[in-house]
Formats: C-alpha cells, sequence, structure tokens
C-alpha cells in the first residue's frame, strides 16, 4: 500500500472524493468545522466543500490506532501519531493527571502528512555522500519539507550498497512497518528497531547488529544527542535529521549547537522550498 | 381413560412450557452476569495496561465463559474488518449474534459503548464502561430478585391455563 493509499485508508468515502482530485498533496489539514485543507509545495489551499466534524477527526483516528486511542496517549502527548509511516499531528484540549499531560480529548484538528515515496532529483547528492567513503550525514530542513524522504533515500541507498545499516525507527516513520512487514523498502542491508526510543535503541543495534552505519529521525532531545555520541564513539557513521534552515540557524540552539560542535557529522544537507521545488544544499562540517 | 391421559398430556405440556421460560430467563441473568465479569475485566485491563484492543480482547477471551466470551470471540475476530467498518459496527454486529436480553436499558447501554471503546480517551472509555457496568448490575439485580416470582407466576399460569384447556375440553 503506498502512502496516498494509506492516507485514503484513513479518511471517510466522501473526503477521498475531494482529495483525490489533489494527487500531489503533501499534506491533508482537517480542521473542526471548516472545509479540508491541501498543502502543496508547500501552499495550503481549500479542497472542496465538506464540512470536518468531530466524528470525520474520530473517524480518522479510529483507523490511525486501530480503535485503540487510550494505547497510543503517549504518541498523542508528543502531539502526533504515526500510521504506517504517515504521521498525523493531532491538536485538542489536554486531558491533565495532576500537573502531567495524559493526553488529549475534543479534538480541533489533525495534519496528516503524505510521506514521499523517492527523492529523484537528489540521487547524485545521494551517491555522493555514500563514496569514496561513507560519510556521518546531518539532514536539516524545516517541518514538512522532506526531511524524512531524504534520509529514507539515504538509508536505502546505503544499505543496496551493501552497507549495515540499523534503521533506529522510533515513530515507525522510516520504515512504516506494520505486522513485521515494512512499507518502506529501506535496502537490502538494513535492520530495523521499531517503536524503541533512540538512546536504548542505538545501544542495542551496537551490541547486536554490528553496523557500518546507525541511521535515526529527528534529533530533538539532549537523549538523542548523547545516544548520537555514543554511536559515533564506537566509529560507526550517523545519518540524523534536525529541524533547522542552516548551520547558522541551528547553532543559534543550544541542543544543536552541542551537536555540530561535537564533531561527529562530516556533512551537512539542508532541504528547502523555492517556488514549489525542493533544494538540497550540501554543506562540510569537518 | 382417554380424558384422563388427555388432560395428563395437557398438563405435562404446560409444566414443560414453564420450566422452558423459566430456564431462558435463569440464562438471561447469567448471561447478564457474566456480561458484566467481561465488563469489570475490561475496565481493570484498560485501566492498568491499556493495550491495543485486538490485545485487549485476546486476553479478555481467556478471562470470560458463556455468552460474554462468545460475544468477545465473535467480536476479536471481525477486527480484520476495522478501516472499512467503524469498530462501533462490529460491537453491534458481534451483539447482535450474542444477545444478552432485547430491548431492556442495559441492552442499549452495552451497543452505545461500542461507539465510545477505542475512540475516545482513557477516562472517557472508562466512564463508560463504568456506566454500562451499573446499568448490567441494576438490570441482573432486577431480574434475581424477580426471578421467584417470575418461576410461581409463570408455573401458576402454565397450569392454570391447562387446567381450564383440560376442563373445557371435557
Amino acid at each position: 500500500m503506498d502512502s496516498w493509499e494509506t492516507v485514503r485508508s484513513l479518511l471517510p468515502g466522501a473526503f477521498v472524493m475531494v482529495l483525490n482530485r489533489w494527487p500531489e498533496a503533501e499534506e491533508i489539514r482537517l480542521r473542526l468545522g471548516r472545509p479540508p485543507g491541501v498543502v502543496i509545495a508547500g501552499r495550503e489551499i481549500t479542497a472542496g466543500e465538506e464540512i470536518v466534524t468531530q466524528q470525520v477527526l474520530l473517524h480518522v483516528l479510529e483507523r490511525a490506532t486501530g480503535a485503540s486511542l487510550h494505547a497510543s496517549a503517549p504518541a498523542l502527548r508528543g502531539g502526533y501519531l504515526s500510521f504506517r509511516g504517515v504521521r498525523i499531528g493531532v491538536c485538542g484540549e489536554a486531558v491533565m493527571s495532576g500537573e502531567r499531560l495524559s493526553g488529549l480529548r475534543s479534538f480541533t484538528s489533525l495534519a496528516i502528512r503524505i510521506p514521499h515515496g523517492g527523492v529523484p532529483a537528489c540521487a547524485e547528492l545521494i551517491e555522493s555522500l555514500l563514496a569514496p567513503a561513507v560519510n556521518s550525514v546531518l539532514i536539516a530542513a524545516p517541518p514538512g519539507v522532506g526531511k524524512t524522504s531524504f534520509l529514507r533515500e539515504l538509508i536505502r541507498a546505503a544499505a543496496s550498497r551493501p552497507f549495515r545499516v540499523a534503521v533506529l525507527d522510533e515513530r515507525n516513520e522510516l520504515s512504516a512497518t506494520a505486522a513485521g512487514q515494512p512499507g518502506f523498502d529501506l535496502g537490502q542491508g538494513s535492520d530495523v528497531l521499531v517503536g524503541v526510543e533512540k538512546g536504548r535503541a542505538a545501544m542495542m543495534a551496537l551490541r547486536g547488529l554490528n553496523p557500518e552505519i546507525i541511521a535515526m529521525d529527528e534529533i530533538t532531545k539532549p537523549e538523542d544527542l548523547q545516544a548520537v555520541r555514543e554511536i559515533a564513539g564506537c566509529g560507526v557513521a550517523v545519518f540524523a535529521t534536525v529541524h533547522g534552515r542552516s548551520a547558522e540557524d541551528m547553532r543559534r540552539r543550544a541542543l544543536y549547537r552541542d551537536l555540530l560542535s561535537a564533531g561527529i557529522f562530516d556533512e551537512l544537507v539542508t532541504i528547502r522550498l523555492r517556488g514549489g521545488r525542493r533544494l538540497y544544499e550540501r554543506e562540510a562540517l569537518l | 381413560m382417554r380424558k384422563t391421559l388427555g388432560f395428563s398430556f395437557l398438563l405435562l405440556a404446560a409444566l414443560l412450557f414453564a420450566v422452558e421460560r423459566i430456564r431462558s430467563r435463569d440464562r438471561q441473568i447469567r448471561d447478564l452476569r457474566g456480561f458484566c465479569a467481561m465488563l469489570e475485566q475490561l475496565y481493570g485491563i484498560l485501566e492498568a495496561e491499556s493495550p491495543p484492543m485486538p490485545e485487549l480482547l485476546r486476553t479478555l477471551t481467556g478471562c470470560v465463559d458463556g455468552a460474554a466470551a462468545d460475544f468477545i470471540r465473535t467480536l476479536h475476530a471481525s477486527l480484520g474488518a476495522l478501516g472499512e467498518r467503524r469498530f462501533r459496527d462490529l460491537w453491534r454486529a458481534a451483539l447482535t449474534a450474542n444477545p444478552i436480553s432485547r430491548d431492556s436499558a442495559a441492552a442499549r447501554e452495552l451497543e452505545e459503548l461500542g461507539a465510545v471503546l477505542g475512540r475516545y480517551e482513557l477516562e472517557t472509555q472508562l466512564a463508560a464502561l463504568s456506566k454500562c457496568l451499573q446499568a448490567l448490575r441494576r438490570e441482573e439485580e432486577k431480574a434475581r430478585q424477580e426471578l421467584p416470582a417470575f418461576r410461581r407466576l409463570t408455573l401458576g399460569l402454565s397450569l392454570a391455563a391447562a387446567a381450564l384447556a383440560g376442563i373445557l375440553l371435557m
């Protein structure tokens, strides 16, 4: 099932018919009391006149969680769910357990991001990152621009050479594994750990998988940075993504300043949208 | 002799009818009790572990018996259709295949529970479970209290009807 098909399986019939008119959509926005929006090349447009109701939002969430919204509370606390590689950002009213956020309810909007199967425009760039020797690569871009898709392509290319690539897929967005079957082909030499927190997964991979490369999506907290340090300290190359527009932009934040100054990554690839097209830039960090 | 035999058959038929009605009411009370036990288990597992629905139902099948177990098994087997059909529809279909008391407040409450389970956050699900459980317990308690009177009434009416029919025929 491709990504668009997966998204279609989440939506009620009336919305599928409307959204079929926008196959190039990168994101679908469902806001309570409004018609749906689709994001194309970074710009949002209104799609159809069908109004999003609470039942529509609940319908999507029921399908995305397999009628197990209660079991998705930890993910909801992070603001989104993952369903077969599709990320669903969730807005609603906080459910507090004392001082602690325990979940969300009375949902008000959903942002369904449609992953792209391939990034053919950057095949040359990917090749150059893997030869003559494999480099540690950091991929930076604002949300929704294609970091995960690029990382997935990089993993597939590396694992097809074949390097041994351990994929720490904490949110199941890189592999979209369901019932043990990956939704995306990550190449012959890839080993995927799904749903394990990055720090723990890194240790598991280092001890058990003898990887040449470890890949992970979205470094967002000090524990993730620590995991990257552990991996690099073992002589294993790292592929990772971060939110940011450029090295300069990243240096404004303490976590990423530490990440860049740690001397772990050889290359920084930044992705940005211009005129509806993605531009990839490579910068040597070491 | 023939009249006595006919009268005896009438009485026997009435007795069998009464016994069957009483057994059916007994079964209904047992089923209600089974569903109460199932909902209690469901509440406990949800509150303690919040497992995904397939795991939750799989665990439940080993904890309950009778009609409630048949209901859970039917529901669990139908989970493959989730996506094409809503969970509440699967729940309703499993209830239709394994009914408790028809047209009662508890049956309606149980049916409505399917619209909440798995669809809302944990607190809302637990509140709906609690409400449904109370309705089922009330119905079970009421049915249990009424059972002796129901037995007497059913037996008495059946035998009286048989006697009356016998007298009229003679």
